[in-house]
């Protein structure tokens, strides 16, 4: 299968040595501790328990960002589409006592969070998986819109991993991860979500074939 | 406006030209750490033709494409996407998509569409389908 057969959604994003090393970036073959206080790379572990464990442990270490998009962000996203000179309309959304909030568009929300998958890309995947991870791939998305977001509030952003299958295609072997990402505003309500699903393509192989979801 | 809206409804294509100017406004926009995604050399050295637009960015003219064939914002409660083959730089993608259903609540209507975009030669690249509320 030609890689562009497999290549979609984000494409993917290659753990390379071309990457600058330093905060952020990928840093190949990084070991983790493993069973017992062993320091063991992550690549040596034959069976996709253990790499689970480790994927829900690197996850959880990813930091909740807190952000709040500006408008003048949104406006140069809207131009960038194609809608010169256009706010995002505000009669969709719900009223708000006390004035009116620019509302985020729904086109809007996966750039919104474009963080949370770098950081899984560096922070997590990067760090665990080193050089055995030849690419990620987003290969789907669920996205659910709970509630409006608006421009110049304070969202919090998380990052969760709910599940790891390993898959054979005729590339090779692959891995299959399920990456929930969630918005929340202040007071703790979930506002959207998105269940990000992506094929981590490997070097050799990783886990077993079992299904395992967390 | 569009009203009535019902099932079996085409929805007006919307045809984006991916230029480089429009992929690097946008790569700048996030930050994109990805090269794939700004660096033809590294693409074509993993297979790829060309540089490969982020399907984050690609997936934006879905509910785009709502909202211009509405002319109004339209409230997407949910959007299920499935991405298919990768849309490269300079490619004028098509997106189109039809209503599957659409019931009335109230003052509001709620519409399911299948959404799809594809590229010049006609394939399919990415599919979504999207539940909105209208009104």
């Amino acid at each position: 299968m030609p890689p562009q057969a497999l290549a979609s959604g984000l494409g993917e994003c290659m753990i390379s040595a071309r990457r600058p090393s330093g905060p952020g970036s990928f840093r190949p073959g990084s070991a983790i501790t493993h069973r017992k206080g062993r320091t063991k790379p992550v690549t040596e572990a034959n069976d996709l328990e253990t790499l689970r464990k480790a994927m829900e442990e690197a996850i959880s270490r990813i930091p909740v960002r807190e952000i709040a998009v500006p408008a003048a962000k949104v406006r140069e996203f809207r131009e960038i589409l194609g809608r010169e000179g256009s706010e995002p309309s505000a009669e969709s959304a719900d009223p708000i006592p006390g004035g009116e909030r620019v509302p985020i568009p729904e086109s809007y929300f996966l750039t919104l969070l474009a963080p949370l998958s770098h950081d899984l890309f560096t922070i997590g995947i990067g760090r665990l998986l080193g050089d055995a991870v030849l690419g990620i791939i987003h290969t789907s998305s669920v996205v659910e819109f709970y509630d409006t977001l608006y421009c110049d509030t304070p969202y919090r952003l998380k990052l969760g991993f709910s599940g790891l299958a390993r898959k054979r295609g005729r590339m090779g072997g692959y891995l299959v991860g399920t990456f929930p990402h969630e918005v929340y505003d202040r007071e703790g309500n979930r506002v959207a979500s998105d269940r990000h699903v992506f094929f981590l393509r490997t070097r050799g192989e990783i886990g077993n074939e079992e299904e395992l979801h967390g | 406006m569009v009203d009535p809206i019902r099932e079996g409804l085409e929805i007006p294509p919307l045809a984006v030209h991916f230029s480089a100017e429009r992929n690097g406004r946008y790569c700048q926009l996030v930050n994109e750490i990805n090269p794939l995604h700004f660096d033809a050399e590294y693409a074509r050295s993993l297979g790829y033709r060309d540089i490969v637009i982020a399907g984050v960015f690609t997936a934006s003219y879905f509910p785009e494409l709502l909202d211009r064939w509405l002319g109004r914002a339209v409230r997407v409660e949910k959007m299920v996407l499935k991405f298919r083959l990768p849309a490269y730089l300079n490619d004028t993608v098509t997106y189109r998509g039809k209503v599957t259903k659409a019931t009335n609540e109230g003052a509001c209507q709620r519409i399911e569409c299948d959404l799809w975009s594809e590229n010049a030669s006609g394939e399919r690249l990415a599919q979504a389908t999207v539940i909105a509320r209208l009104g």
